[in-house]
């Protein structure tokens, strides 16, 4: 027992081999030319030569492993089984000898009395691989079948896509055609206008000087008849005596009223009066001769015009962009109604607001359009496939039932979760990309950013995509807390080309 | 706003770490609180004289406290193995009797012949090399081992007896006043206590009992499990509250604290550079121990050094038990490894586990369904990782109804456990003692019909609320309901399980959500009337027993493998332990050694903690540095909290996964030597792992070293365990005759000669270890895909040479599942190495067959590079070549030789 079974360690004879030159075991057949017989053999990586009865003698010596391929001995070799009627498999040294079959042909599992007895199952393996294999391939060619529909589907929706996206296009250049022309003619008309306008500033303003005027005339005169005794300066006194200054009209004017219309001093001089007093007196004065409503009813109208102010700020934060300078000056207008215009300057003003209410609407219907064509190139940056395969199911949503709830998938758009028994929505992640390796890019699909997790991060989605013959959401499940794996299948997942060279026997 | 920050901060602790407001303080504790605040030297209890009775293997006597003239029994027996003493005090006459544990112990301790020595002056009882001497007034034992006083008994007076009385009644007229007793007014809580919304009825009132232990040789205290700190117990005795003993389920347990924890092992050491002694406090009810240290009372020790006396006041341990009785047994050493023995002897030891139970276990809370736990165990192959033993926590169960099956999610239970048979892993699943109290539930069904749950105070089925919500309890304290529960483990009864799934039982304290500090009431009742308040530390335990008869009964031939969160002294015969729920941060991973080497020398050897911490996220260093740490710990299990993100291996990045791979590859060539350790720790009863004390007693400055640990005698272990260094400082020990010993960093075979703390340099695959020249390690480096199909691999001696170009080691082989070796059927080589020659001799006679041959040699130490060797067995002689190894060491190639042959390799020059 010493170096048992040298030989069969060494070499392994296969009855099917064509040629009767014994074959190092563990080696394909690519690689025996590595491995001449003679006195010596060189490790592959070069760095010892060892006895060639070193080779597959179950002790490691080369560096690069490259002395056992036949054997355990070495921890990060690898140890080649033929699987005549089958397909050749590579597996790590560690594989070799452990009691586990993992080559159809049994060749890992040579020694027999370690308790390993391993049946060659490779021809029903390989047959058992032919049909699943069949199987799979008939799966991709219907499924490649319907795939092609849904390209066609999704080419024709990208067709359509371009073709609208030309249109809006085309109506933008035209609503941008129409702003420019109803800019120019809102400019011209409100040159005119303002022409027109300021004759009727001035006169206004010089109205307004002379008002302010009568207006000091008037105190001052109304000082004068107040300061009784003449002394420069009116006093509490000599203001109870005006009964018009009764203001709460109980038949008496009071201290406090006085008080009030001196402003809480207890003389004034003139400047004063006018600068300070005045106003209150004046509007008293006013009420009292009916002139003026009472002031209450003015705070009324006040807090219910900002009111309408408050709504109208609201709705013009929300359509920001649609507000133009048009509005601010209707309101200019509004108050100027109360001036009678003469004909000729009323109908320049006239049409100044109708130059700027189709100018507001030439803008609203630019922006229209620019929505829709940010919405379209929405979709259209969102990848479809290699050809536009999946794009036929966006807009769909597709339903998956487990035991406690419904998950949904909408693809494009989101994923969420509902409790059958009642409660809301929550929504496990919204469209964020195409997330395959490489070469297989798009076999799954991230949506995140969902709810939060109590104590825990946002809830996301990795969606696997697979071939199948409808579109079917297969499977969910919560691998780690609060990210969910979902699977589907589409036909779109189909690939036919990629998965037909496996049949080869290098063996044969 | 550093107001403000504080505020956050403070939030984010307290839901980050335990509410300490949920758990009593001494203070809180009547039981405690009284006894705490007995006065030092002034004890009331003295001998009777003419009370003694000597017998051949003990003595009898009656003590009492002059306070009262209550009496007491005292008795004192020698035990054979070890030559200790079991001291045992209970009231002559209680008025109920008192709860005395037996579980703990491993079968009744057969007591030995004794000398006893009556002299009118004192009484003096001797066996072997070791002496008891009593003093009458006050009561006080000394025990002397070779006339070295290492352990005095009730030297601080702090001993406390409560006798069990009646209730005093309330007083109802004054003729009645004059014929009451005068008696010390009761406290508030003596009675009946109230901690949070919780009510205790005390039914027997006060019944606590105390005892002080002083040390006078010690200058370190050590043992007392379980507690997050370090090894080295601290003063507590004016600083602060004692060690609590009390198995409690603590949500996210605090660091550094002396609060209880899962486990209580009553078992504390004293050790100093002359003599070690220990002290086993067998009771199982809520215990404090309150350590007095030499620094707690200056004025004293001022006092004696003017007086001429040296020593200051000695180290001491004051044992303060809720109920129950007196017993207590002397470990007299003297070295710490008697004590670690005579404590074994005692109480056990663990079991040689099978194999894969020292491999790698894989767990988390939760693997969702069949599907994941069958993907995990192929990923692991995917990776080339070694993994043997998936783990299922509480959701595989159909709603938390043990011995049932999720039959959405494991619907096919038997195909998945197959999965992982056919490739030599095994599962474990998870059992706990809770019962979802639900009609139809047969478990709940037949404990209810037949009576079988803990009852409370009015003798109604006890209800409280864990994992399945409302739940109760089975009595495991009653034989009947172990055997019920035992006979749910049998392949007849959980047909959807077999006989090579193992068991983890948690919960076992036992947890109990809404009860009084998260356990059970002490008023609750158990078989035989006792109250829950006498066993509660036990209750983890006998469920340990009952599943341990169940996976026993289950397969004869096989060794049952069970885990426990809860443990008392003696389950280390049933059960691995682990350090609970612990966290993913860097302290938390220290603390997997600090808990570990406390638990080791109070038996528990098969100890490990959570790798990747339990509680919270680990990032990719602290993740590699725990495997590597605990590649080198007994149990070694990664497991994880629901909320934590999935932590595989292969989820980190490639560099994290690959030096996890590494670690783990480490583990699995060091198997045999594990293997070989626990075989050594069954027979012999000394720890795997090792405080450097229990190797270096005489090193002082090694005592208190809890960073790192001595694998038997054989290697030195040094994990890193900051974040972020690129050295770490490895204290190599002095000897008794002040040289050091040869350390071989196993990676590489350099060495280390000098003692004291060496500066070692480390990359992020390092793990600092070192083997001890001197000794030899067996390995088997073809690394598998689990260790059952290890079991033909050919094995690799490593052969360390110490300073004299000597060597030893053992190494055990069987068929690492069955009980054959208890009849004998394995293999246990000596190997050593003198004169440039390896020899194999077996230790009795091998009646093992094995495949397993000798694949290399590795020697370093040699000062000379010898050009071949020479193998001779069987009277046979081949030549062998010599290959070059690192750092002068060398490697012969291939001897060849089956291991169940004895062998010589010679070296030739």
């Amino acid at each position: 027992m010493f170096f048992f079974a040298f030989i069969s360690l060494v070499f392994s004879f296969t009855n099917f081999s064509k040629c009767d030159i014994p074959r190092i075991r563990g080696v394909s057949i690519a690689k025996t030319s590595l491995y001449p017989p003679g006195e010596h053999f060189t490790c592959l990586d070069g760095s010892r030569t060892i006895k060639f009865s070193q080779l597959n003698d179950d002790f490691c010596d080369c560096p690069d492993n490259s002395d056992e391929p036949g054997t355990s001995a070495c921890p990060g070799g690898s140890f080649h089984c033929a699987n005549l009627y089958h397909r050749p498999k590579t597996i790590g040294s560690s594989r070799v000898n452990d009691g586990i079959c993992d080559c159809c042909d049994g060749s890992d599992e040579y020694i027999q009395n370690l308790g390993a007895k391993c049946e060659n199952t490779c021809l029903e393996k390989g047959r058992e691989e032919r049909e699943k294999t069949k199987a799979r391939q008939e799966l991709l060619k219907k499924g490649g079948l319907i795939k092609n529909e849904m390209i066609m589907r999704g080419k024709a929706l990208k067709v359509e896509r371009a073709s609208k996206l030309l249109e809006l296009e085309k109506r933008k250049s035209e609503a941008d055609g129409i702003k420019v022309e109803k800019e120019k003619i809102k400019h011209e008309v409100e040159s005119l206008e303002n022409e027109a306008l300021s004759v009727y500033r001035e006169m206004e303003e010089r109205d307004k000087a002379k008002q302010e005027e009568i207006n000091i005339q008037e105190a001052e005169n109304t000082f004068i008849s107040y300061d009784t005794n003449g002394d420069g300066v009116v006093d509490v006194q000599e203001i109870q005596s005006n009964l018009a200054l009764d203001k709460d009209r109980d038949g008496v004017v009071t201290e406090d009223e006085a008080l009030y219309f001196l402003d809480d001093k207890e003389t004034i001089d003139l400047e004063y009066f006018k600068s300070n007093a005045w106003s209150r007196i004046k509007s008293q004065l006013m009420i009292k001769d009916g002139s003026f409503p009472p002031p209450e009813e003015d705070g009324k109208e006040t807090a219910e015009l900002e009111n309408t102010r408050d709504e109208e700020e609201g709705e013009q934060e929300e359509e920001e962009e649609e507000t133009g300078e048009g509005e601010v000056e209707e309101q200019q207008t509004t108050r100027q109604e109360e001036i009678q215009y003469d004909p000729q300057t009323q109908q320049l003003i006239d049409q100044a607001n109708q130059a700027r209410n189709e100018l507001s609407e030439a803008e609203r219907v630019i922006r229209e359009i620019e929505n829709e064509i940010k919405d379209l190139s929405d979709l259209e940056s969102r990848e479809y496939g290699a050809s536009e395969e999946f794009a036929s199911l966006s807009g769909e949503c597709f339903d998956y039932e487990d035991r406690e709830y419904i998950y949904k998938l909408c693809p494009f758009e989101r994923a969420s979760q509902q409790p059958k028994n009642g409660g809301s929505e929550t929504r496990l992640g919204a469209w964020d990309k195409w997330i395959g390796s490489d070469d297989n890019k798009y076999s799954r699909m991230m949506y995140n950013g969902g709810a939060t997790c109590w104590n825990g991060p946002q809830r996301s989605a990795d969606v696997h995509v697979e071939c199948g013959l409808e579109n079917k959401l297969t499977a969910v499940s919560e691998p780690n807390r609060c990210e969910y794996s979902f699977t589907f299948q589409t036909p779109a997942a189909c690939e036919h080309h990629s998965e037909h060279h496996s049949e080869n026997h290098d063996e044969l | 706003m550093s107001l403000i920050l504080f505020f956050i901060f403070a939030i984010l602790q307290s839901s980050l770490s335990v509410d300490p407001s949920n758990f009593k303080t001494c203070e809180q504790s009547s039981f405690c609180k009284r006894c705490r605040s007995v006065k030092p030297g002034q004890s009331h209890y003295a001998i009777i004289p003419g009370s003694l009775n000597s017998y051949s293997d003990s003595v009898t006597l009656e003590l009492v406290n002059k306070e009262n003239q209550h009496k007491f029994d005292l008795k004192l027996t020698g035990l054979v193995k070890g030559n200790n003493f079991r001291l045992e005090i209970d009231e002559k006459q209680p008025l109920s009797p008192r709860y005395r544990v037996t579980d703990s112990l491993k079968e009744t301790p057969t007591a030995g012949q004794i000398k006893v020595i009556d002299t009118n002056e004192q009484l003096t009882v001797s066996i072997g090399p070791n002496k008891a001497v009593f003093h009458s007034e006050p009561f006080r034992i000394d025990f002397y081992h070779n006339e070295i006083l290492t352990t005095s008994v009730n030297s601080k007076g702090l001993m406390k007896f409560e006798e069990l009385r009646s209730k005093p009644k309330p007083v109802e007229s004054s003729e009645n006043q004059e014929e009451q007793q005068p008696s010390v007014e009761d406290e508030p809580g003596t009675w009946e206590e109230n901690f949070k919304s919780h009510h205790d009825s005390k039914p027997k009132g006060p019944e606590a009992v105390a005892l002080d232990f002083s040390f006078p040789e010690a200058d370190i205290l050590f043992g007392i499990p379980e507690h997050a700190d370090s090894f080295a117990l601290r003063t507590t005795h004016g600083k602060g509250d004692p060690y609590r003993l009390y198995n409690l389920d603590v949500f996210e347990y605090e660091l550094n604290s002396r609060m209880a924890l899962y486990g209580s092992v009553p078992v504390l050491y004293g050790h100093g550079q002359r003599a070690s002694a220990g002290v086993f406090w067998n009771n199982a009810a809520e215990t404090w121990v309150d350590i007095h240290g030499p620094e707690s009372n200056v004025v004293s020790s001022i006092v004696k050094f003017v007086s001429g006396s040296v020593k200051s006041d000695p180290y001491a341990a004051h044992f303060i038990s809720e109920s129950g009785v007196i017993d207590v047994f002397i470990l007299m050493g003297p070295t710490p490894l008697d004590t670690f023995k005579q404590y074994t002897d005692i109480t056990g030891t663990v079991p040689l586990p099978q194999q894969f139970a020292l491999a790698y276990h894989q767990c988390r809370w939760n693997y969702n369904d069949q599907k994941d736990v069958i993907t995990v165990s192929e990923k692991f192959d995917e990776y080339d990782i070694p993994m043997d033993t998936m783990w299922l926590d509480i959701e595989y169960t159909d709603n938390k109804k043990y011995f049932t099956w999720d039959k959405q999610k494991f619907g096919d239970s038997i195909e998945m456990i197959k999965n992982l048979t056919d490739l030599g892993r095994h599962l474990t699943i998870i059992i706990d003692p809770h019962i979802k109290r639900e009609g139809g539930y047969f478990f709940h069904d037949d404990c209810t019909n037949k009576g079988y749950y803990t009852k409370n105070k009015d003798n109604n089925d006890y209800e409280g609320w864990c994992w399945p919500g409302s739940a109760s309890y089975p009595d495991l304290f009653n034989p009947e309901v172990r055997k019920y529960f035992a006979d749910q483990y049998l392949v007849e009864n959980f047909k959807t399980y077999t006989k090579d799934v193992m068991i983890w039982n948690d919960m076992n304290e036992p947890s109990v959500f809404n009860g009084p500090e998260v356990t059970m009431l002490k008023d609750n009742l158990h078989f035989g009337g006792w109250e829950h308040r006498d066993v509660h530390n036990l209750y983890g335990h006998m469920q340990l027993v009952s599943t341990f008869d169940g996976l026993s009964r289950r397969d004869p031939n096989q060794r049952p493998f069970i885990l426990s969160r809860a443990h008392f002294s003696g389950s280390q015969r049933y059960a691995a332990i682990w350090t609970g729920d612990n966290k993913a941060d860097w302290e938390h991973l220290e603390h997997s050694i600090k808990m570990c080497l406390s638990e080791s020398v109070a038996g528990f050897s098969f100890c490990g903690s959570d790798v990747g911490g339990f509680f919270g996220n680990v990032e990719a260093e602290l993740f590699r540095r725990w495997y590597q740490a605990a590649a080198f710990q007994p149990f070694f299990r990664s497991h994880a909290h629901i909320d934590t993100k999935r932590r595989e291996p292969w989820l980190f990045p490639e560099e994290t996964r690959l030096i996890i791979r590494d670690a783990l590859r480490k583990r699995y060539s060091y198997l045999p030597l594990w293997y070989t350790m626990f075989y050594e720790h069954e027979t012999v009863g000394l720890p795997v792992m090792r405080p450097m004390l229990a190797q270096y007693p005489h090193d002082k400055d090694a005592f208190a070293i809890d960073s790192q640990y001595l694998l038997q005698d054989k290697l030195l272990v040094r994990p890193v365990m900051q974040q972020g260094v690129n050295k770490v400082d490895v204290y190599f020990p002095v000897k008794d005759d002040k040289t050091g010993d040869l350390w071989y960093d196993i990676d590489n075979y350099q060495k280390y000669e000098n003692t004291g703390y060496i500066s070692v340099p480390v990359d992020e695959n390092k793990i600092p270890i070192y083997q001890r020249g001197g000794t030899i390690v067996p390995k088997k480096e073809r690394i598998r895909r689990s260790s059952p199909l290890m079991i033909h691999d050919p094995y690799t001696l490593i052969v360390a040479l110490d300073k004299n170009h000597q060597a030893k080691g053992t190494l055990f082989i069987d068929d690492e599942k069955s009980y054959e070796y208890r009849s004998g059927k394995f293999i246990y080589t000596e190997f050593t190495f003198d004169k440039d020659t390896l020899r194999s001799k077996f230790i009795g006679t091998p009646k093992y067959s094995t495949n397993s041959w000798l694949e290399r040699v590795v020697i370093a130490g040699l000062n000379r590079q010898p050009k071949q060797a020479k193998i001779t067995y069987e009277g046979k002689t081949e030549e062998l070549d010599i290959l070059e190894n690192a750092h002068g060491a060398i490697t012969v190639r291939k001897p060849g030789s089956n291991m169940a042959k004895e062998f010589t390799i010679q070296l030739i020059y």
